[in-house]
């Protein structure tokens, strides 16, 4: 049962891991944080939900769907909290992306109600058993979808120009500026990208517990915050190794000790790294204050 | 439209006639003679506590649209004594602070006659305690733990049955007929409700020489089960029983389904009672799933059956669900009150008149309204019948024990 419940932590840990990467790629680029991007992943989510149990389009349609509204969304969150506000008012963007958050949330109750929506099961007769071990095909798509777009953001970053010129503006926008590079367009690129993995974030974590609901934007934000907090602020590496880990945590806690313990050993564990490595398990740079 | 105004009016009519029937054959003699119009006094005010959020949120929404169901009927027709019913609602979003303040908000500022109780027992317990400090009548739709209206007696009341009284016999005979042997039970640990649900499971299963071989816990709203299914399904357990809210038992269910468990998925009548959730959120895991139930939305008898018919054509519902047909007869069983008594609620006589709701409540022997007939016992507990129900074609089909 330890290795299935690994394996249960692992996988719960890759959701945690896409929409720590949307909330890092969003730190490196302007050094402050997209609080919408929990709502963003929500409604992207039910998005796609609508699509596979309304529309009934295949998966990989509805996926683009969510991946596209979660670009938009991040798109428009940029234009109005982080584009026109200035940079001397570090808590404008903050409390703006809140209210973006907020306002994203009503929206959806307002117009779609308060109600969870039920994710369908994609490959419902596929199962691998190896041992003691089994894997769903669901837990398959969110692998498999995970991991590869985490390698297409990988190689984005680091093979292409657009990804260059993010990794510009993440370490100097200022110098890179003076080379010609359009910042705030590449910035405007960034707050994309990570609306995209925040979307596909959304519809995955929506398959492995079978349901989305409106309210589940900032409990995101929140676990996205601990993973980035672990792992390190910007870190990318260091947020996915972070997001597995408290995965795990949380699986084996659930499974072993009780559910109620499951929030505050996280917390316990993120507390400790702020004191004693404020700038995460896996960062050699600045803390989170010096950091946000 | 003509027909379905015509079928509405005719409803009330047959809805109004049988509370009066119901009201003559209940109350004491000098009880009659009704309040004759007093349209200039403004409308009854009543408060309505629900709740947005928290694991009975859909009991809740259910409760909320009976109680606007009914209020929307008996104005159409006039109201009471010549005055509209009036809810003030307060939305608790499962927060006992909120309630602790919005409670004497509704009785000093709002001066509402009566207040419709928050569905949940948790909210319940606190809204109802609350209000029996003030001497303000309080009923609920869907309380049911054990003991829950201890605090507020004699000011509070519940439609429900107990889930123990009413589940646990029910929920016996079925293990029983079945011969499991084993059992795991998943409950919501941040929730009273829930827990005191486990705690009827347990005895449930103690009485039936059935072995817990696991006890797995989560906490309200929480996303993921696939730690806790993984677990019970180590065990290979015959039965799962679920003490949890109906969307977060949807989602459960969901789980268990696709890790493949094919144990019997057993819940309390408060389960049933959150009608459609369950089966929306769990689609096809949900068959098969077995309840208690108290509550028939097919009952034949009259006036229930006219009554729940007219209320799915009126509500677009594909079923009555139990916390709507609570909330329906608990604003109908104050309105037949007003309209007997003559009560005017006003506040020169608002205190003797919520007395006198307290001691019409204390004597109702068999209110007939939508959800059959309807009783209190001494501890202000509904009195209701011993039922099951099963998941079939998704929908709960009602049967009777050991039918």
């Amino acid at each position: 049962m330890l290795i299935q419940q690994l394996v249960n932590g692992l996988l719960l840990g890759t959701t945690f891991a896409l929409i720590a990467l949307s909330f890092n790629l969003v730190v490196g680029a302007l050094d402050r944080l997209n609080f919408a991007l929990g709502e963003t992943a929500m409604v992207s989510a039910i998005c796609g939900a609508l699509f596979l149990s309304q529309l009934d389009v295949p998966f990989v349609l509805a996926f683009l769907a969510a991946l596209v509204v979660g670009a938009l969304i991040a798109g428009i969150t940029f234009l109005l909290s982080f584009r026109f506000v200035s940079a001397d008012y570090h808590t404008a963007p903050i409390l703006s992306s809140l209210g973006v958050g907020l306002v994203l949330t009503s929206l959806v109750t307002r117009v779609l109600g308060s109600d969870q929506r039920r994710v369908p099961t994609v490959l419902k007769d596929v199962r691998i058993e190896v041992g003691p071990l089994r894997i769903v095909g669901d837990q398959l798509i969110i692998l498999v979808v995970a991991a590869l777009m985490t390698v297409l953001l990988y190689i984005f970053l680091n093979r292409t120009a657009w990804g260059m010129a993010i990794r510009g503006v993440s370490d100097d926008s200022d110098m890179t500026g003076l080379l010609g590079v359009p910042v705030q367009r590449v910035i405007l690129l960034t707050f994309v990208i990570s609306g995209t993995l925040a979307g596909a974030s959304g519809l995955l974590t929506g398959l492995s517990f079978h349901t989305v609901s409106p309210f589940t934007g900032f409990e995101t934000t929140l676990t996205a915050l601990m993973v980035i907090v672990l792992g390190g602020l910007g870190n990318i590496t260091g947020g996915v190794v972070a997001a597995l880990m408290i995965g795990v945590i949380e699986t084996l806690t659930v499974a072993y000790l009780s559910a109620t313990y499951r929030d505050l050993i996280v917390f316990l564990l993120v507390g400790i790294t702020l004191v004693a490595r404020p700038q995460g398990l896996f960062t050699r740079n600045t803390g989170v204050v010096g950091r946000v | 439209m003509r027909t379905a105004l015509t079928g509405r009016r005719a409803t009330i009519f047959v809805a109004v006639a049988l509370l009066v029937l119901a009201a003559c054959g209940g109350e004491d003699e000098g009880s009659g003679g009704g309040g004759g119009d007093q349209s200039d006094a403004g409308p009854y005010r009543l408060g309505l506590v629900h709740s947005s959020e928290g694991p009975f949120a859909s009991n809740s929404a259910t409760m909320r649209e009976g109680a606007n169901y009914a209020v929307d009927l008996i104005n159409a027709d006039g109201g009471v004594n010549g005055r509209d019913i009036e809810l003030v609602e307060v939305d608790a979003r499962n927060d006992p602070q909120t309630l602790v303040t919005a409670i004497p908000q509704l009785v000093s500022e709002e001066e509402v006659f009566a207040i419709l109780a928050p569905v949940d027992s948790a909210g319940c317990e606190i809204a109802c305690a609350i209000a029996a400090d003030l001497e303000v009548p309080t009923l609920s739709a869907g309380a049911g733990r054990p003991g829950v209206l201890e605090p507020s007696r004699p000011w509070s009341f519940t439609m429900t049955a107990p889930d123990a009284s009413n589940s646990i016999p029910v929920l016996q005979a079925v293990v029983e007929e079945e011969g499991f042997e084993t059992a795991a039970i998943i409950v919501d640990e941040a929730n009273a409700t829930t827990q005191a649900q486990a705690d009827l499971y347990r005895e449930v299963f103690d009485g039936t020489d059935v072995e817990v071989v696991s006890t797995t816990t989560f906490a309200s709203g929480d996303s993921s089960f696939a730690s806790q299914v993984t677990s019970m399904s180590a065990e290979s357990p015959d039965v799962i029983a679920l003490a949890a809210g109906p969307a977060d038992a949807a989602r459960i269910a969901v789980e268990i389904r696709s890790q493949g468990l094919e144990a019997l998925l057993i819940g309390t009548g408060s389960l049933q009672a959150g009608g459609t959730d369950y089966i929306n959120g769990a689609g096809e895991a949900a068959e098969g799933t077995l309840t208690a139930a108290q509550f028939n939305p097919e009952n034949p008898d009259e006036p229930a059956a006219s009554l729940l018919a007219q209320a799915e054509e009126d509500n677009d519902l594909e079923s009555v669900s139990l916390n709507f047909a609570y909330a329906f007869d608990i604003v109908n069983l104050i309105a037949t009150y007003l309209t007997d008594s003559g009560a005017t609620a006003s506040p020169d006589t608002l205190e003797a008149d919520r007395q006198g709701l307290l001691d019409y409540l204390e004597d109702v022997e068999a209110y007939e309204g939508m959800s059959g007939d309807v009783a209190f016992a001494e501890d202000g507990t509904g009195d209701r019948p011993e039922l099951y129900a099963v998941v079939e074609n998704g929908e709960f089909v009602i049967s009777e024990v050991g039918s």
